[in-house]
């Protein structure tokens, strides 16, 4: 199938689900607090665009410094684990402690020491993307083509030219598909900090509207959020098939 | 002179020297500037033979000289060349960028004064310098790797069934390509097969390998001038001597 036809797909789902949820609402005399029809939270967030697109920038300067901070912890800890082996069962006893930790513990504990300010939000969130990151780039760096790898051992190659010049590109699918898994970690962790108190951002609107039982408001966010989730993924398929294109290339050949 | 490759008492065995044996007390000595095929049925351990001779393997027991010296020190010292049968290609480089990769690679060795371009067109790639590995056909892909042997004057090629996974057709173009090139510097090279046609085409001698653990049970010289026609008698009579070695070796294994 094209990928202009899935599209057009996806959009008509989209489309035929707010139209059954408009009808439903309208039918069943849904009251407000209850379930908003898409029309009116349509409404709500075109009243307060301002306030809107202040929050979502707080959340998205959030999420996007907390995911680079993962993914760059996570990228580097799998280079030195790859670079000297013998370290990869302790730092992945630490990582896998980190990662079983509840992050809904964790936040409230951040947000007494560090206050409401972005930093606790910033360290959740990298917290939250840094383990997906290691396993995933971890993968990618320890698993090059091996016919490659015996071709560089025959050229008695050095550690740092096989990881600059095979394992950092024969990773970067992996890397990628890192990013694709934590992106929408990033913003899930970064509202989830803000619930826990904010002042300012999507969480910090979203909880001042769920303690006011405003639903519209409430779901104006959730509709900005399942926004951004969508064009943050779009975007790194996009910047993955140009940068992986030999990647591309071979699952086009395969499908075939 | 110091042979290419001197074998002394050789064994390997995969889990140790007993666990499963590989290969089994294996004297050899190529001499500089020899092309020795390798022929055996599958499993035999010619791959593990040449994967050890490149310093990818230590050998459980024995030793390896490689120029008279180990393989670590050899490959250390850009004393040989690999080509195995899969291109080995970085698919995000272009022609160009894989041979100017290796060049980089290899540049503690004695490099050949020839350009990127000039092995280009000695291998018929001139016209894709900026096409990408997946751009090449199979046959093309290995005639880049070949051009890697072009850059360094080594004094010997491992080569495991480096064209095995060509068409019958493109495999034998590519080799007469192949023998064109190692006439240029006649390196020593060993020469991992299955086809025994192939081998005669292209050897001055032929070892043969016992079924696993593989010991050499057939050592045999062409002595065929060049280019050799596979309907001359001599190339005929020389099918049958190494046929018969292989199905004697083949009948002795199922009894």
């Amino acid at each position: 199938m094209s990928g202009r036809k899935s599209a057009l797909i996806a959009w008509v789902i989209v489309l035929v689900f707010f139209i059954a949820w408009e009808i439903g609402v309208r039918l069943f005399n849904l009251p407000v607090y209850l379930l908003p029809s898409p029309s009116k939270v349509f409404v709500t967030l075109s009243q307060n665009v301002p306030m809107y697109w202040l929050a979502s920038l707080i959340t998205l300067g959030e999420a996007l410094t907390g995911l680079v901070l993962g993914l760059l912890t996570g990228f580097l800890l799998a280079s030195a684990l790859v670079m000297k082996p013998g370290l990869e069962g302790g730092v992945i006893t630490l990582a896998i402690l980190v990662k079983s930790t509840p992050m809904v513990a964790i936040a409230p504990l951040l947000t007494i020491w560090l206050g409401f300010g972005t930093l606790p939000k910033v360290l959740i969130t990298a917290l939250l993307t840094f383990f997906p990151a290691l396993v995933n780039i971890l993968n990618g760096l320890s698993q090059p083509d091996p016919a490659l790898l015996d071709l560089f051992h025959s050229w008695d190659a050095r550690r740092r030219d096989i990881f600059l010049n095979l394992r950092l590109p024969s990773a970067l699918p992996h890397i990628f598909t890192s990013l694709k898994i934590c992106a929408p970690l990033a913003m899930i962790g970064a509202v989830v900090a803000e619930w826990t108190g904010a002042s300012g951002g999507l969480g910090r609107v979203m909880w001042l509207a769920y303690t006011n039982l405003n639903l519209p408001y409430l779901f104006g966010a959730i509709f900005i959020l399942a926004v951004f989730g969508v064009v943050i993924y779009w975007s790194i398929d996009r910047l993955e098939k140009r940068v992986v294109f030999w990647q591309v290339i071979n699952d086009v050949e395969l499908e075939k | 002179m110091t042979a290419a490759v001197s074998l002394t008492e050789l064994s390997h065995g995969y889990n140790g020297k007993t666990a499963l044996p590989a290969l089994a007390d294996i004297n050899l000595e190529i001499p500089s500037g020899q092309f020795t095929a390798l022929i055996g049925p599958s499993g035999c351990g010619k791959s593990t033979l040449l994967r050890l001779l490149a310093g990818l393997l230590t050998p459980s027991s024995g030793e390896i000289l490689v120029n008279g010296i180990k393989p670590a020190k050899a490959a250390a010292a850009h004393q040989f060349l690999w080509m195995a049968q899969k291109p080995a290609l970085l698919p995000w480089l272009t022609v160009e960028g894989n041979l100017q990769l290796a060049r980089r690679m290899l540049s503690g060795g004695k490099l050949r004064d020839y350009s990127n371009k000039d092995i280009l067109e000695m291998v018929g790639l001139a016209e894709s310098l900026v096409q990408y590995p997946y751009q090449l056909s199979g046959g093309m892909q290995q005639r880049l790797a070949l051009a890697r042997l072009m850059l360094l004057d080594a004094p010997l090629w491992l080569m495991d069934e480096p064209f095995a996974a060509l068409d019958e057709l493109t495999r034998e173009h590519i080799t007469a390509e192949f023998g064109t090139l190692w006439r240029l510097s006649t390196p020593a090279v060993l020469w991992v097969t299955h086809h025994i046609h192939e081998a005669i085409r292209l050897a001055d001698r032929i070892l043969v390998l016992s079924p696993r653990p593989g010991r050499i049970i057939g050592d045999i010289l062409v002595d065929i001038p060049r280019p050799r026609v596979e309907s001359s008698p001599a190339f005929q009579t020389l099918l049958v001597e190494v046929r018969s070695v292989l199905s004697l070796q083949l009948n002795g294994a199922r009894q």
